[in-house]
């Protein structure tokens, strides 16, 4: 178990310092200079140039801007904004807890509506309700999220005035973008419950309880959810990356804040320490959050943890 | 294999099939079918509601909504299917190959794939579209990129399957290269799981490509695709509702129609499920 624990560790830093090594090349790869953003096309002398591009690091070679920047992230230095000087850390600190609590609860909204309607679905399977619940599930990975925001808006805001259609403040704003990112997540939850379950019927183990004659309702219930929830689990992991990652559109289309909202407005801007910045901290959590699943899994499935 | 397919499936995989067909021929002879021309601007029709003349309404320009919903079915299709063979032949290549020599090879080439995946698709694109620049081509690029990983890891998985059984043992004890095997041998194997795969895949590269284009990172062409039709639309939410809904239907349609599609062959292929 401890081996599993560390070797899984080892491997969860490793990829974490080539996601930073890709983010950090790949970003180098944009055109201009990104001293021009900074001086936003005031005419400056070559020395006010010089001594910039000396402040942020930028008259060094590549490699060891490279290792210098390397060592910086270890601390918890992600640099500062080309656009307006304040520390990347800090600014996606203020910007996460919005998303963070966007992120959660379209979560829960996924979770409760998705293994709902998977289970109801798997159970009833073949007849018109499965085919109903289908068939929204479909609808509901199929629609782009930006679309969904955007008939949301038309019906609550727009039309029935009972939600905010964008902006900042309360619970109530908090709705909307969560409906959105909830109605996507739940799809992906129901369809891949729905198919977990109809695997795990086919197993002998169920066709041996169902010989012994314990009614089909324990068989499901008992038996059949226990066993099928398990690679759910793996989902969930997925599902909050898809959902972080989601936030940029979303934030976006209802002009809130947060995490997503900055990684766009500094791709835009070309706004290279917090782009780098804000995806590592997303690629973080990504992997800190497979990391948890992945022991997760170790407890909750006996198999995995002797094997 | 299942049972009979229901009243259900065949219904609906002829519908599907019926709405592909009819995308299709949009993006092949859009001429033929839209009612004006997608670059006419009607100065006397601005903000149409739907009905009358134009069937769909007309957005702040004039132009004719339901002309440019047929015109954008061509770059949806585009950027779609090209993004899945340029991104999935790549992952596949890389799949396969880590698949079959397995070691370093392996490791290396799957660690690459762990780190592609550790940042969500749609970020990622993001990313590999504002540093290309906005155009149609590095659209496809930045999406193609995205969808590496997933063909890498499926087909890893399949190679590592069929290289041990012993009909490619035998190829291997006669002489057979490396390359012979792999593509003549393990290739048509995988050959079922790919088209599920690939067929999902242009539904979802529709959905990510018109999320680009939708922030702003697509091509900035006379005739607009579906996401920046929906960018338009947003703007005049309140006054012009059609605007945001005729193209995002479309692209649900045509994505709904792909994926249930994906679902069918996956059904068939696979007959555990269902």
């Amino acid at each position: 178990m401890l081996r599993t624990i560390l070797y899984r560790l080892l491997v969860s830093i490793v990829v974490l310092l080539c996601t930073i090594t890709l983010v950090f090349f790949l970003l180098h790869l944009l055109p201009g200079d990104p001293i021009n953003i900074k001086i936003a096309g005031n005419p400056v002398s070559p020395e006010v140039v010089a001594k910039l591009k000396h402040e942020f690091g930028l008259d060094q070679p590549l490699h060891k801007q490279y290792l210098q920047y390397l060592g910086k992230v270890f601390r918890g230095d992600f640099g500062k904004s080309l656009v307006d000087n304040e520390p990347v850390m800090t600014k996606l600190m203020a910007q996460f807890p919005a998303t963070l609590w966007l992120t959660l609860l379209s979560m829960a909204i996924s979770i409760v509506f998705g293994v709902l309607l998977g289970v109801v679905s798997a159970v009833y399977r073949h007849r018109s309700l499965d085919h109903l619940i289908r068939l929204l599930s479909i609808f509901g990975i199929s629609m782009p999220t930006f679309w969904v925001a955007i008939l949301l808006v038309l019906l609550f805001s727009v039309n029935l005035q009972w939600l905010p259609a964008s902006g900042v403040g309360g619970f109530q704003y908090l709705i909307l973008p969560a409906a959105t990112m909830g109605i996507v997540g739940s799809g992906l939850i129901a369809r891949m419950v729905r198919g977990s379950i109809l695997e795990v019927v086919h197993e002998p183990f169920v066709r041996t309880l169902r010989a012994k004659g314990l009614p089909e309702r324990s068989v499901m219930y008992q038996h059949v959810l226990r066993n099928a929830l398990i690679p759910a689990v793996t989902m969930m992991g997925m599902l909050l990356g898809e959902l972080l990652a989601g936030a940029v559109v979303i934030e976006s289309v209802f002009a809130r804040q947060g995490v997503g909202r900055v990684i766009l407005d500094a791709i835009l801007a070309k706004d290279l320490p917090v782009v780098q910045g804000a995806i590592l901290l997303t690629a973080s959590i990504y992997i800190l959050v497979n990391l948890l699943v992945d022991l997760s899994y170790a407890i909750i499935d006996p198999r995995i943890r002797q094997a | 294999m299942n049972a009979k397919r229901s009243l259900f499936s065949r219904a609906m995989i002829t519908v599907s099939v019926l709405m592909i067909a009819c995308l299709v021929l949009f993006a092949l002879v859009p001429g033929w079918i839209a009612p004006y021309s997608p670059t006419e601007m009607n100065g006397a029709a601005i903000l149409q509601a739907p009905g009358g003349s134009h069937l769909l309404g007309t957005d702040y320009f004039g132009r004719d909504i339901l002309t440019l919903v047929i015109y954008g079915s061509r770059d949806a299709l585009i950027i779609g299917i090209s993004a899945v063979l340029l991104g999935g032949g790549i992952g596949a290549l890389i799949g396969a190959i880590a698949g079959y020599s397995g070691g370093f090879i392996d490791a290396v080439l799957m660690r690459l794939i762990d780190t592609l995946m550790t940042i969500p698709g749609i970020l990622l694109a993001l990313t590999v579209s504002a540093v290309l620049g906005p155009s149609k081509f590095n659209l496809i690029i930045a999406v193609s990129i995205s969808i590496i990983p997933s063909f890498a890891r499926v087909l890893r998985g399949q190679v590592l399957t069929i290289k041990n059984r012993t009909f490619i043992e035998a190829a291997r004890s006669i002489g057979t290269s490396h390359l012979r095997i792999l593509f003549s041998h393990i290739a048509p194997h995988a050959f079922s799981s790919l088209l599920v795969m690939g067929t999902i895949g242009v539904g979802s590269a529709i959905l990510m490509g018109s999320g680009l284009s939708f922030l702003g990172l697509g091509s900035s062409e006379e005739i607009p695709d579906w996401g920046s039709l929906l960018s338009e639309g947003r703007s005049y939410i309140s006054m012009a509702w059609w605007i945001a809904t005729f193209p995002g239907l479309a692209i649900t349609l045509l994505v709904v129609s792909i994926n249930f599609l994906g679902d069918e062959l996956q059904s068939a292929i696979g007959p555990r499920k269902g």
